[in-house]
Parts: C-alpha cells; structure tokens; sequence
C-alpha cells in the first residue's frame, strides 16, 4: 500500500539560549493509506514534536517528512490537519462559522464546500445547533465540531494530537468511540499521540512507542486483538488487550524508573 | 414555583432594596449636613460653598445659558479623547504585535514614557498646538495612549498559542491569524482598556482645560477658584461627578451588545 507520510532519518534539536536540546532522534516510519497509526510514550518525549514535523510547523534539523509524496517544507492547508487537546473553537464564531474555518483560511469556501460542511453537520448531529454558539454546547458535542472543521478542509492525513486529555473519564471513553467511528467511515489516514496505553491500544492498527528525550523508536507494534468488537469500547474487552497493554508498559521507560523506586524485597 | 423559590426571591428583593435605600440615605444625608453645618455657621460656606448655593449657581448658569455648552463641550473632549487613545494604542499594539523586534527595540522607551506624567507634556503642546481644543485632546490622548499600548500589546501576545496552532497548521497567513484569532481574542482586553481609558480621559481634559481653555466644567472650576468663587468650583465638581458616572454607564451599557459577534459575522 502506498505510504501518505514518510519519515526518514528525521532528527530534531531545539536550540535555545541555554544551549540545545535534542527531542528527536533518527526517526524513520511510514504511515499507510488509511492507517490508524498510534504513537506512545513518556512524556516530552518529542511525541507532539513529531506531528508538528508532519504538518509542517516545525522542520527536522535533519532528514525528511514527505507527505503524499512531496517534501514537507512549511505548514500547508489542505495536506494535514490538527485536532488538538482542546477543541480550540473560537467563542466569537457560530458552530458554521468554526466549522469552516479551515476553507475560510484556504480560501476554498465555496457554495460547494460550504454545503458538504453542512452535510457533516448533519451526520454528526450537529445540524440543529449550527446558528448557535460554542458556549451554548457541551463538551462532547464542541469535540465533534472540532472534527467536522478538521474532516471539512479533507486533509490527507489527521493528527490527533492527545484529542482527549482535557475530557473526564466518562466522556473520553465516548468521544474515543465517536472520533474512532467518524474517522473509520471517513477513511482519513490517522496520526494518535496520546499518553494513554488503552486509548491507542483501542483505536490504532499500529503502535509505535517512544523511548525518552530524545526520541527514538523503541517497538513498533501491530495491533490484532483477534475479535470483530464494532468500537473502541467493546475493544477493551478483548482477551489480548491486557497483553498488548503489559508490553507496551513494559517498554516504556517508565516501567524501569517505578520499579527501581519500589522498596527492595528481602 | 415552589413557595420556599418565592420567599427566597422575595429576600433577595429585600435586601437589594434596603442597599438601595441605605445609598440614598447617605446621599442625602450628606447634602443636609453640609447645608445645615454652613447654616449654623460650623462650616464658612464661602470656602466649602453648600448645597442651596450650588442649586443657584446652577440656575444661573442655566439662565444665562452656558451651562449645557460646558457640559457638552467636556463630554464631546472627553470622548474624542479615549475613543481615540483605544484606536490609536490598538493600531500601535498590533504593529508591535506584527514585528515583534520592533517591541523589544521599543520596550524601555514605551517604559520611560509610560512612568513620564503626560501633563508636563501640556506646555510643549500648548507651544506646539495653539491653545485650542487640539492641545487638550492631545493631553488627552497622551495620557491614555501609551498604556493601552502596552496592555493591549500584552492581550495580543498572550492569545492561547493553541488556537495559534490550530490556525497555522491551516496554512493561515500573519494577516489571517490577526484578524481571525489575535484580534477578536483580545476583545476582552480591549473593553477593559476602553474603560481605563475613560477616567484617564477625563484627568487629561480637566488638565487640559486648566492650561488653556476658555469653555468647559475645568474651566468653570479654574476660574471659579482664580475669582474665589467656591460656589463656582463645588457646582463645575459636582457636575463632572454626575457626567463621569453616566458615561462610565454607557459603556457599560455598550459593552453588554456583543459587538464581536455583530463585527465579526458568523
């Protein structure tokens, strides 16, 4: 299949008056067409850095990112879009006007494309609360705004920069199941940053976990959990799932620190 | 509604109006003390004036018809003077905000002028503007222009940098990412600016009108107290009181129609 994002060989040190700190090493992947990729591990190991490489705000220090085949070279509309860790929708625009902020930026708002924006509207049931404002929405249904700006603009690929961390436990679990959905049917090739082991286990095809500053790939991992659960949720109770879950852990440098932390046995 | 909502409703009608009829009573209070003390003679009512003399200087005014000419010629100064200083301190916010070398380079100076008291500057003026209503609206203006300057420059700088995120990753322009997310971000700041500048507004104008004018509520006081006339300046005082309050009022009435929302369209 053909690959929408490639990494190669791509490093990255911030550079600071203090001196530079290197978040990145010598990372090489590749996301496949309609892939849901899922990418773990510690925090501030340069997880978030590596999305932002992919939609072009920051440049490697060395190597490449191409995305659909040509080289990534500054922020471009259209190629990639973010959802970020709140919804960001801005309190001044209606729900309509949030949602095709994207093609406002692009300059693609057209009749047409303001009319498939509506249909996703409509198809996440959004359609009645269009005229109104973000306060006047709860949290689940601001998230799902959130996605329809991002699907509107069609990007090639989407990335899911920690989409839930900022919601309760009872609402992530549900959004994890509607964005998973939403984003299934749409077909969208997807990048997961997350620091929640079950959520990427839940909904990727693919892990891959990160070690420590700096970055580097320490397991790559396929996700088969050998059942036909229809969502996320349904996914947690697969037999394999506690399995995938102590790898990843097990990998995760974080394992090593708690368990040199725990008192010695006599 | 329940009889326990009623009962609460009605003490909470109590208590608002016990507040408002505890502030009536100072006023009042205030006023008949002040009569009765320069009645009685415990106060000389040819330096502190008293409330049946400040009645017949206004009638006088009123009379002779010049009255209403110092009130408006003040309020008209006044506005010009923070309207402009919100517009003008914006504009020189959002170029700092655009070339954010030229802020740095321009910080201690903004620091200087910032501490510097704007009524020294009224002699220049006066020299460089006339002694007309130019030179007090000029005071007026400076006094208000350079703190807004740097509060608004502070609302523009700490915009959430996630929505800053989200719009860059659409591929927004410097322009875009102003207008669309810098700018309706800072209206908060901005309103608040509006109604600091107001109060300083009205120092810059009185300040003014002492220097150089021959009309307005200054004027009055500046001359009443030139001729001794205590009746003169307590009357231009107590009417300035009145104008501030009632233009603080208006804005505060103003701020409540959601300007953004009519400005900004959906």
């Amino acid at each position: 299949m053909e690959a929408v994002v490639t990494l190669n060989n791509v490093s990255l040190r911030y550079l600071a008056e203090s001196g530079e700190t290197p978040a990145l090493d010598n990372i090489s992947l590749q996301v496949k067409n309609g892939e849901f990729l899922g990418i773990v591990g510690p925090s501030g190991c340069g997880k978030s850095t590596l999305l932002s490489m992919v939609a072009g705000l920051l440049l490697p220090t060395t190597g490449s990112v191409t995305v659909c085949g040509e080289k990534v070279t500054g922020p471009e509309g259209g190629k990639s879009a973010y959802m970020l860790q709140e919804d960001c929708l801005l309190d001044w625009r209606t729900i309509e006007g949030n949602a095709t902020l994207g093609l406002e930026i692009m300059g693609r708002l057209t009749g047409e494309t303001r009319q498939r924006t509506n249909d996703l509207l409509k198809e996440y049931g959004l359609e009645n609360f269009k005229h109104l404002y973000p306060r006047q929405l709860s949290g689940g249904m601001r998230q799902r705004v959130a996605l329809v700006r991002t699907l509107a603009t069609e990007p090639a690929i989407c990335l899911l920069d920690e989409p839930f961390s900022a919601l309760d436990y009872t609402s992530r679990l549900t959004l994890q199941d509607d964005v998973w959905a939403i984003l299934r049917r749409a077909g969208v090739t997807c990048i997961l940053v997350t620091h929640d082991i079950p959520e990427a286990i839940a909904m990727c095809d693919r892990i891959i976990v990160l070690t420590k500053r700096p970055g580097r790939i320490k397991l790559e991992l396929n996700v088969d959990l050998n059942t036909d659960a229809p969502n996320p949720m349904k996914k947690r109770q697969a037999p394999d799932f506690r399995c995938y879950f102590s790898r990843i852990w097990e990998e995760m440098d974080l394992s090593v620190e708690r368990a040199s932390a725990l008192p010695q046995q006599t | 509604m329940s009889s326990e909502h009623q009962l609460f409703l009605n003490r909470l009608k109590r208590t608002r109006m016990y507040i408002r009829l505890a502030q009536l009573g100072l006023v009042v209070s205030f006023f008949a003390l002040w009569e009765v003390a320069t009645l009685l003679g415990w106060l000389d009512s040819f330096l502190v004036s008293s409330p049946s003399k400040i009645w017949q200087t206004v009638a006088q005014l009123h009379a002779v018809g010049g009255l209403y000419h110092h009130i408006w010629i003040t309020s008209l100064v006044t506005v010009i003077g923070f309207v402009g200083g919100t517009i003008l301190g914006t504009f020189f916010a959002a170029i700092l905000w655009w070339w954010p070398k030229l802020h740095l380079t321009a910080q201690p100076f903004l620091i200087v002028l910032n501490s510097l008291p704007k009524i020294a500057l009224g002699p220049l003026f006066i020299v460089w503007l006339g002694t007309g209503y130019l030179t007090i609206v000029t005071i007026a203006l400076a006094i208000s222009i350079v703190t807004t300057i740097i509060v608004v420059h502070n609302g523009f700088t700490t915009i959430d940098p996630l929505k800053l995120k989200l719009v860059h990753s659409f591929g927004a322009t410097k322009w875009q990412s102003f207008y669309l997310i810098v700018l309706p971000g800072s209206y908060q700041t901005i309103v608040s600016a509006v109604k600091v500048n107001v109060g300083l507004s009205w120092v810059g104008v009185i300040a003014g009108e002492f220097l150089v004018s021959r009309a307005g509520l200054g004027y009055l006081a500046i001359y009443g107290g030139q001729v001794l006339n205590m009746h003169l300046v307590m009357t231009s005082v107590l009417i300035l009181c009145v104008a501030a309050a009632l233009m603080y009022q208006a804005i505060v009435f103003l701020e409540r129609i959601n300007w953004r929302n009519t400005l900004t369209g959906p």
